[in-house]
Parts: C-alpha cells; structure tokens; sequence
C-alpha cells in the first residue's frame, strides 16, 4: 500500500514534469502542424540561460526564470521566421529535419560556450527546504513549487485559447489557414508567435527543472525520446492527451521502478501449470529493470490498437 | 508524311496521320517515354565497379583502406535508407535498428556455425535476419501517417538499443560480439587481410546497389514512388498503399541488414553501437545531404560525409558543430542536396557558357566563391577562437596548409584577430549581396 | 527585406559549402605527414575529445600534457622527446578504429585508451589480430581506466596492459572498508556491462568477506536516462540500508546522490568515481561526512611527490592534476621503455611485465600472468578540511584508510596467448 501510495505520488510529480516538457511541443504541433525536433533544445537553453542570468550575472533566480522562457521566445521566434518559413514549402519533411539539425546546431553550440561539464544551477536558497514528509520520503518545496507553476502556467495557456479571440483564430488557422488570412489576420506573423511561444514553455521547464535534473550537456538528448512518446501516444495536436498520456508514463514507469516485484511473481498463481518456470533465472529478474522499457511499450501498444493517439483528432 | 495515298486529303490529328500514313506500328517508338539506354548503363556500373577495385591501390596504408571499406558500408546503408526516404517517401529514424540486426545476425552465426560458413556468402545471412526484423515491425508501424511514422521509427529503434543493453546475453553488452572470419571457410582468400575484406565489402556494397537501382525499375519500385506521390490515389488506382509501405520498409531493412553484415566483417567487433541513434542520424545525414530525389545522391553524400568525418575531427573539436550546421544550410537551401544543386549549377553554368563564354562564367562565379571563402573562414576563425578561449587554455590557433607548407597562428586573446575575423565574415556577405543585387 | 535576403541567404550558405568543400579537401586528404629528424617516442591517447562523453578527457589530457612536457623538458625518454598524439574516437568503436590505422600508418607503437569499453575491446581485437601479421611493428595497448573484469580475464592479450584497478578490486576496498556496525547495504548500478560486474562482484565479495551483512535490495537502472531518481532513492529510503554501495558514474551519480538528499536519505554512501570533475559541486554541503570513495587516486594522497606536481600543475597554468591514473598509466610505459633500453615493441611489452611505477612511497607492480597492475586502493571521504580542494568549492577528498596492493589482488581466468619469443 505504502509502495502504491508512494509510487502514485512520484509518478504524478514526474508526469507533471513530463507534461510541461511536452506541452509546448504540443502546441506547435497543433497549431503549425510540424513536430519540432529542437524542443529539446530549446528545453536545455531554457536552463543554460536561467543558469546564467540567475548565478552568472548574479540576478537571481527570479530573474533567471522570467528571462530564460523569454529569451527562449525571441530565439524561437527568429527561427521561425528566417528558416522555418523557409523549409515549409519543402513538404512535410522539410520543418522535421530542418529542426532536427537545428537541435544538433544549438546543442553543440551550448556545449561550446558553456562547457562540457554540467554547471553548478543551484534551487534558490528561499525553496530549499523540505515542505512535509510522507512515509518518511522527504518532499521540497521547491518541488511543490514547479507543480503550482506548472497548473497555473497550463491553465492560462488552456484560458488563453478556448476563451479569447486570439485563440480562436490560432485554432482557426490550423484547419482553414486562408480564410484566416483572408479575413485580415496576419498568418505568418500569428505563426512566428505560436512557435516562440511553444519555444518559451519548452524554456520554462528548463528553468524549472534545470536545478532538480542537473544542467549538462546530455539533458536535451535523453529526454528527445520520452517527449516523443508523450506527444505520440496523446495523440498528435491534442494538449488534453498529452496530459493524460504523461500522468500515464509517468506513473506506469515510477510504479514499475517502484515496484519490488519481479517477473516469477507474476507467474506463481500459475505455479502449478508451470512448475519450474518460476524458477528460472531470467524471471527472477526484477521488473524495475525493465522500466525504461515501459514508454516504448506503451507507444507501441498504443499506436497499434489505436493510431491516432489516445485523444488524437482523425486526419 | 501524306504522300503515301496520293489524292487522299489527310485527316485527323497529326498523329493519326502519320500513323495511317505509315501504317507501321514501329511508329509508336516517338512517343514513347526514352529506353534505358543499356550501353551507357552498363558502361558506367562498370566503371564504378572498377573505380572500387582500383582505389585501395591509389590511397594505400591501413587508414586509406579502412575508409574505403567505411565508405562502402556508408554507402550501403544510405542507399538502403533512401529506398524509404526517396522512394516511398518515409522518414525513418531508427534505421540503425535493421543495421545492428544484420551485424549482430551475422557476428552470432560466423561464431556458431564456424568452418562450415563461406565467408563470401556470410551478409546474405545478415541481410535475412533484417529483413525478418523489418517484416516484424512493418506489421505493425505503417498503417499511420509519415509523421507517425517516423516517431514510432525512434521509438522503436530506442527500444531495441534499450533492450539490447539489458540483456547482455546476446548482445556482448559494451563489450560486443567478437567475430574472426579467418576462421570460416575463406575458398582460399586469406580474409585476415584489410585488403580482402575490403574486396569482399567492395563487392557485396556494388551488388547491393546494382540490386537496388534494379528494383527502382522493377513495377514495385514504381509503385512505391507513386505512394511517396499520392497514396490516396493509390488507393483508388487499386494498389494497397499500407501494403506497398509494409514491403518497402522489409525490403529497406533487408539492405541494412547487408551493411550491418560488412560492418561486421570489416570491424570484426559487433558493440551496442551498431543500434545507437547516432547510426541512424548518420544514415540520414548522408542521403540528405547528398540529395534524397535521385538515386545516386546518397552515394554521394555518403562518401562525402564519411571522408569528411574521418578527417574533420583531426582538425578540430567542434567538428558536430560545423557538420550540423553544414545540414541545416543544405536543409534550408538545397531542396535535392548536393546532387541537386550541382546538377542546377551544372545548367546554370552552361547556359551563361554559351551565352558569353568562359570568362563570364568566371566573372560570374568568382565573386560567389570568394564571398562564400570569406564567410566560411571567418565564421571558422570565430568559432575555433571560442573554443580554444574557453576549453584550451586560450592557446594561439593553428592553422597549417600541410601540403601548401604554410601555417598561421591565430591568438585568441588578441581583439585584433577577432576583428579580422569579423571584417572577413562581413566582407563575404557584402560581396554576395552586391553580387545578388547586380543581377537582379 | 525579407525577399531580398532569402536568395542572398541562400546562394551565400551554397557559396560557402563549396568553399568549404575545397578547403577541407586541401587541408584533411592532402595533407602529408611531416618527417622528424630524430625519431621520437610517439605516444597516440585515442579517446573521446568531443561528444558527450568528452568532459573527463578535457581535464586529464592538460594533467598529460603536462607530465609529458616535463619529461621532454629533463631529456624525453632514451634520448629522445615524447610525441604526445590525441585522436579522438568519438566513443564509438569505429572511430577508436581509424585513430589505430592513423597510429598504424604514423609509424606509432604505443597507444593509450580507457574510456569506454567498447573501444578497448575492439582496439584489443585488432591490435592482435594487426600484431599476428606484422611481427615487429606491434601495437601495446595501455589500458588506463577500463573496469570490466573480463578485460583482464576472459579477454587478456599480451599486448594490452591495464594499470587501473578493475571494478572487483574497487568494491573489495569499499567491502573491506565497512566498518563493524554495518549491517545492511544497498546495492545500485547502472544497467550495462560496468554496472552488471560491480553488481555481482560486490554480492560476490560480500559473500566471502562480510556474511554477515544482509544485501537489503539491489537495483540496476538505465544508464545515463534516469531523469528523476526519486522513485528510486525512495525505494532505497524505505528498504533503511546503513551504506549503499554504488559504482555509477557522471550524471547517473551526480543525481542520485543529490535526489537523495533531497529526500532526506541518510544513509552513507560508498561510491567509485565521486572524485571526478564536476560531482563534489553537485553533491554540495549535505555529502560532506557521507560520501566515500573507494579508488586508485586522489589529489590529496598524503604523498608528498604527488602534492608537488598538484601545485605545480596549478603554477604552471596546466590546471588541477587529478587524474594520477592516466599519469601512472603513462608511468608504466615510460618506466618500461627506460628499462628495456629499446622502444622495440616485444621487448617494451616484456619489459612492461616487470614493470613496478613508484611515485614517492606509491607503488604499483604489473602482474604477469593477466597484465593486470596490482596496486593499493584507498578510502577517502568528502570533507571541508582536505588538503585540495576541487573544483573551487570548499570540499575535497581525505584520505581515511589505504590498503596495500597484495590484499586488493583478485584472482582471473585469464588463459593469456603469449607471442613467439614472449
């Protein structure tokens, strides 16, 4: 029981994580049909440049974490419009590889001028301390603290484009782009602001997590996959699926990490059918071993009992 | 044309006049599409064939000969990856998965079944373990959209990399697999020698790409170019788009398969890396850059790529650096790559030839290269600068023209060279926009 | 203005790509190797220098650097100067390959790897099957940092030497160091071939030395993809170990230790590489007192020998010299060279058989029978008071306890194929 409470509550605080991650990657793809490759380094930059405001140049952490999504949206923005416009023209494969390259492009970039070796971005010493305690797991407040800002930040975003205009004729523009722009609204430059602002919740949860995850070199690279995933098994371009598909990775992956079980214990209801099998070494293995197996799985299963995602919309 | 039946006026259209006229069904050859024509065909395999026997003999010495043998396994695999990418129009990220299958495959079977094992006919075997693996996924992956997927591609591809690092039993974890061909039966060729393996890599990667540019001809692989086009009409003409995919991506992975069994043989060692996504990127790099709309175009890229990247990292550290960037500038502006753009300089050139002849070829491209010299070595200067301000100690730049016997010294703590750097970089978009500002 | 910049955009990025092609083209396939008039001692160090996996290279190459430019400073070695080469392989085998074929064609009989074990193991294939077919123009493979046992035991060549401690001699010394009240240990490590040896060899030693600890839960997680180890440091809390004994390395370490303390866990911790560059700032305040290391070196060794070229390292601008393991590795070569009197590979490599480094009071002999150095381990324990301290914090390693070369000695399997005239 204690294992299930505790299990539920990490996965819910990792699937948080995840969704915030993914929700910009979301947005883009919804809204500009193209699937961004360089979320994750936008993600990386996001914590990179709150490490620098914040300790660097010694402005603290507050100022880090409204400038990082900020400077994450002038940066994005400038892709947008100088090379995305470009390669959109070129098909579907053209925005996928350009912002693949770009991915590599910005990593290595960050790598260069930063180093090689993971920089010291530190919690602020106002949340550093432990908010309250269950089943003696010691829980930050500064963890309690990305949760708040992630609901609200998602919330507003939710507010944002089901309640005012601006929203409408982003979702407008996904299905019937030239009456859009016939009627007056700017396109290309709704676009530029769609992007920037998918850029700037990527930066966020850089800022936000950079200091609980670690800020190095590697972060964009292992988290590209699971992003992924999210997006795929949520359905593509829906933000309500990808929440509901993070809170599920998050939990299934945290619950099968958790769990002390191995493979044997599934079988002993059927010790007597299979006597000996139970014994066998590769199922004494225990599951946790294979949870990072359990995204793929997950992805799998999905797209191939329902293509188009948990929530996705038909095509 | 209508003097056959004189006093007969012609009717109908042009067409049916001359066939009427004629009355000879050889007529129809005008408006065929053109022949292959199979003297030019064979004439270049052939020399490609040749070139590939005699190169190990102009570039000689143990690095020379393990590049080629990289080159071709380079090759191999682009091609293959291009035969989803160019030919059905799918984006497949986990390539490397198929590749590591066949070296694995391979590496496992040389190390069972060992004397008995030709060693000329050993990638077969890889080949077929791929395309079994690739028939498995097909199942399943391309019933969606391209965008879909090449995500579930990834997915896939990490999935197997993950696995195989877990479960070390087959894999030989970090370690790998050893394999030793000299132990199977060789028919006589000592295959301990560099240079027979590379013969043996040479020949297979030839075949394959025979094989492959037979089946862009064959009704399937034109099928396949018609689901890249329309799927939706395909659907209507009567063909099964998911169906022709499915075959695409086992044939494809069939191939990979081939070029992870040279991988094998010419490595000798089989490790995870055989399946990382780094594979993958490599396999796309090469058929981008090289040009995905015609078939020769990941060749090309993969010989470019792979000799680069041998050589690049001598020079210098950020070496993914400028290979990222060179693929966002050809992903921006080359639509069909290198292989494209040389085929519209190639036009552009010989039309401005025969226009006003050699030196205004050179007038006109002297300036474009200059300015885009100038551009590259600044941009160059800046960036080694940086790096070696901020990772080297802030040790002076070297740059040495080996063969030209020149060398400078660059230091980065000195402002002067940064602004040299700056004025040249500045200089060669100044040139290019005037020059593009002249001709319009 | 943006229309006048796209074609301008486009045709300098095309501009510049041929460019590019024609000067790589000069300066990488043309270019030709110079001719020295005294033939030095070519040292190739083939490891990754870019990539992810580069930082630990960026540090220990200045530290080799340096000793060898005081080697070439007091007379190089035999008379003539050391030609330190680094290739960077990229931390993929293929790579390792083609930096062995430049050493090959450089006319290099010396090469030092260690950093990744699909490299060594490829590199070590080669090497002998290059070494079978070229007698007298071998390769010797010096083996600085590599960990699997199997290096030294399943897969032992006569031309690869390795002069670290492999995993099992690391965990012994955390093992034997468990002070009495230990009772119950936590095991963790990464899933791939490191991880999987420290696991069994450290249930292995446990077994045979201290039976009467109880192993309260073991874990192998993905290497190097663990976002969040609360889940896991959460099971490790819940299961109350005393110590937990873990060999990870780089981030995988950095965020356990740290998600642990976040935590609350209380715990010690007995780790192999928390010493490396970039980890004592991330464990921070709450890992001083708790965070043990078992390993080879440290800056801070008590020895005076090492002490001085630590501060003369810093003096010099060659930056913290903490990596005495590529350096002892770097030792057995030289010291071997000297003693043969002939940089003829056979006669180096025997010679590297007998071969025992001292720095100061530390000693580290090579065995024979598997090339396995043997050599003392220590414990050290993250404090404020060290006599180094790293990376600009105020903490660094003191030495606790050191244990002598002969009670760190495991046994191996190797069955080692010596060459004609061995």
């Amino acid at each position: 029981m204690q294992t299930l409470a505790l299990g539920l509550f990490n996965g819910i605080s990792y699937g948080m994580l995840l969704f915030l991650m993914a929700a910009g990657l979301t947005l883009v793809l919804s809204m500009l049909g193209m699937l961004n490759f360089a979320h994750p380094a936008f993600y990386m930059l996001g914590a990179y440049f709150s490490y620098t405001f914040a300790q660097l140049l010694g402005l603290g952490y507050w100022c880090g974490l409204f400038a990082a999504p900020l400077c994450c949206a002038l940066i994005g923005g400038l892709v947008e419009r100088y090379l995305l416009r470009r390669v959109i023209q070129f098909g579907i494969l053209g925005p996928l590889l350009l912002t693949f390259g770009l991915g590599i492009v910005i990593v290595e970039s960050v790598t260069l001028l930063w180093g090689k070796h993971s920089v010291p971005y530190a919690v602020p010493a106002s949340l550093d301390f432990t908010l309250f305690s269950l089943y003696g797991i010691d829980y930050s407040a500064y963890r309690a603290f990305t949760l708040v800002v992630t609901i609200a930040v998602l919330g507003v975003l939710y507010g944002l484009l089901k309640g005012t205009r601006i929203g409408t004729t982003v979702r407008a523009s996904l299905s019937h782009p030239e009456m859009v722009n016939a009627l007056g609204h700017n396109l290309p430059r709704l676009r530029t602001n769609v992007f920037a602002l998918g850029s700037a919740l990527a930066g966020l949860a850089g800022a936000l997590s950079g200091n609980i995850i670690g800020t190095e070199p590697g972060m964009a690279a292992q988290l590209g996959g699971i992003l992924m995933i999210v997006v795929v098994v949520g359905g593509l371009g829906s933000l309500a699926g990808a929440f509901v598909s993070a809170l599920l990775i998050g939990i299934l992956q945290t619950l099968t990490v958790s769990t002390p079980l191995s493979w044997s214990d599934f079988l002993t209801p059927l010790q007597h059918v299979f006597s000996g099998i139970a014994t066998n070494e590769a199922l004494t293995q225990p599951v946790s071993r294979f949870a990072p197996l359990v995204p793929f799985a997950i992805v799998i299963v999905v797209l191939a009992i329902r293509p188009r995602g948990l929530m996705g919309r038909r095509n | 044309m209508s003097t056959m039946n004189s006093g007969q006026p012609a009717v109908g259209t042009p067409i049916q006049q001359s066939l009427a006229s004629s009355g000879n069904a050889e007529r129809w050859h005008a408006f065929l599409p053109p022949r292959p024509n199979r003297a030019r065909s064979i004439s270049c395999w052939g020399a490609a064939l040749i070139a590939a026997i005699a190169l190990p003999f102009i570039f000689p010495g143990t690095l020379g000969i393990s590049v080629l043998t990289q080159i071709c396994i380079a090759v191999t695999f682009a091609l293959a990856f291009n035969m989803l990418l160019g030919g059905t129009g799918m984006l497949s990220f986990g390539h490397a998965l198929y590749f590591g299958t066949g070296a694995y495959a391979t590496a496992h079977f040389l190390n069972y079944f060992g004397e008995a094992v030709p060693v000329v006919l050993v990638p077969l075997v890889g080949g077929l373990a791929a395309l079994l693996i690739g028939a498995f996924i097909a199942l399943f992956t391309v019933r969606s959209g391209k965008v879909i997927f090449a995500m579930i591609s990834l997915a896939v591809g990490q999935l197997a990399y993950s696995a195989a690092t877990i479960m070390t039993g087959w894999s030989g974890g970090d370690e790998g697999i050893r394999l030793d061909p000299t132990q199977a039966a060789g028919w006589g060729i000592d295959f301990g020698s560099p240079l027979a393996v590379y013969f043996l890599v040479a020949a297979w990667a030839w075949l394959a790409a025979l094989a492959m540019h037979t089946f862009t001809r064959t009704p399937l692989g034109r099928l396949m170019n018609a689901t890249r086009d329309n799927a939706e009409r395909m659907n209507f003409v009567g063909f099964d788009p998911v169906m022709i995919r499915g075959l695409a991506l086992t044939l494809s992975a069939g191939f990979a398969g081939i070029a992870g069994a040279l991988y094998a043989l010419a490595f000798q060692v089989v490790t995870l890396d055989t399946l990382s996504i780094a594979q993958s990127t490599n396999g796309m790099l090469h058929t981008y850059i090289g040009g995905h709309t015609t078939f020769f175009g990941p060749v090309v890229g993969a010989v470019l790529i792979t000799v680069i990247s041998a050589h690049l990292s001598t020079l210098t550290d950020a070496w993914s650096l400028y290979l990222g960037i060179f693929f966002v500038a050809v992903v921006v502006s080359m639509r069909r790559g290198l292989t494209g753009w040389l085929a519209d300089l190639s036009r552009t050139g010989a039309s401005v030839y025969r226009k006003g002849g050699a030196k205004c070829v050179v007038k006109q491209a002297t300036p474009g290269l200059f300015g885009g010299i100038a551009i590259c070595a600044g941009f160059v200067m800046a960036i080694e600068m940086t790096r070696s301000l901020l990772e080297g100690m802030g040790a002076p730049v070297r740059v040495s023209f080996g063969s030209l016997g020149t060398a400078f010294e660059l230091d980065p703590r000195q402002a002067m060279y940064w602004i040299f750097a700056a004025l040249l970089f500045a200089a060669g978009v100044g040139i290019i926009r005037k020059r593009h500002k002249n001709r319009n | 203005m943006l229309n006048k910049f796209s074609p301008v955009l486009r045709r300098s990025l095309s501009a510049c790509m041929i460019a590019t092609l024609c000067a790589l083209g000069a300066l990488g396939i043309f270019a030709a190797p110079d001719a020295h008039a005294a033939p030095p001692v070519k040292i190739m160090v083939i490891e990754p220098m870019s990539g992810p996996q580069s930082s630990t290279m960026e540090a220990s190459a200045k530290n080799l650097q340096y000793a060898v430019k005081r080697d070439n400073d007091a007379g190089g070695v035999l008379g003539s100067k050391i030609d330190l080469q680094f290739c960077d392989d990229k931390f993929s085998p293929k790579d390792g390959k083609d930096c062995l074929d430049r050493a090959i064609g450089s006319d290099t009989h010396f090469v030092m790897q260690g950093i990744g074990a699909n490299v060594t193991l490829t590199l070590v294939d080669a090497i002998e099957k290059y070494n079978t077919r070229n007698p007298g123009k071998e390769l010797i493979l010096i083996n600085w940092a590599g960990l699997d046992e199997e290096m030294t035991g399943k897969y032992c060549s006569f031309w690869h030497f390795r002069t670290d401690g492999h995993i099992g001699m690391k965990m012994k010394a955390a093992v034997l160091s468990l002070d009495p009240s230990v009772k119950r240990v936590y095991l963790i490590n990464m899933d791939y071939s490191m991880g999987q040896n420290a696991d069994a060899a450290t249930r292995r030693l446990l077994k045979q030395y201290r039976p009467d600890i109880q192993i309260v839960g073991s874990e192998l997680h993905p290497p190097n993809r663990v976002q969040d180890f609360t889940p896991y440091v959460a099971k490790i809390k819940a299961a109350k170990p005393d110590v937990i004994l873990t060999a990870n390395i780089g981030t995988d370490l950095s965020r356990l230790i740290r998600a642990g303390n976040d935590i609350g866990l209380d715990a010690r911790w007995y780790t192999v590489y928390a010493s490396q560059h970039g980890q004592v700032t991330t464990i921070g305040a709450k890992g001083v007192g708790k965070v043990y290391q078992a390993s080879d070196s440290i800056m801070s060794m008590n020895n005076p020998v090492i002490d001085k070229l630590v501060e003369q390292s810093r003096a010099d601008g060659y930056g913290d010299f903490e990596s005495v393991r590529l350096y002892r590795g770097y030792l057995f070569l030289t010291d071997a060279i000297r003693d043969a009197k002939t940089t003829q590979p056979l006669a180096v490599a025997k010679a590297i058989e007998k071969t025992t480094v001292s720095i100061g009071d530390y000693k580290a002999t090579m065995r024979a029978s598997d090339h396995q150095a043997q050599l003392p381990m220590n414990l050290s324990v993250v404090t404020a008071d060290a006599k180094f301290k790293q990376e600009g914090t105020p903490w660094g390693f003191k030495l606790l306890k050191s244990f002598p070369a002969a009670e760190m000695s495991e046994p191996t399997d190797c069955k080692m194929k010596r060459p004609p005239g061995a």
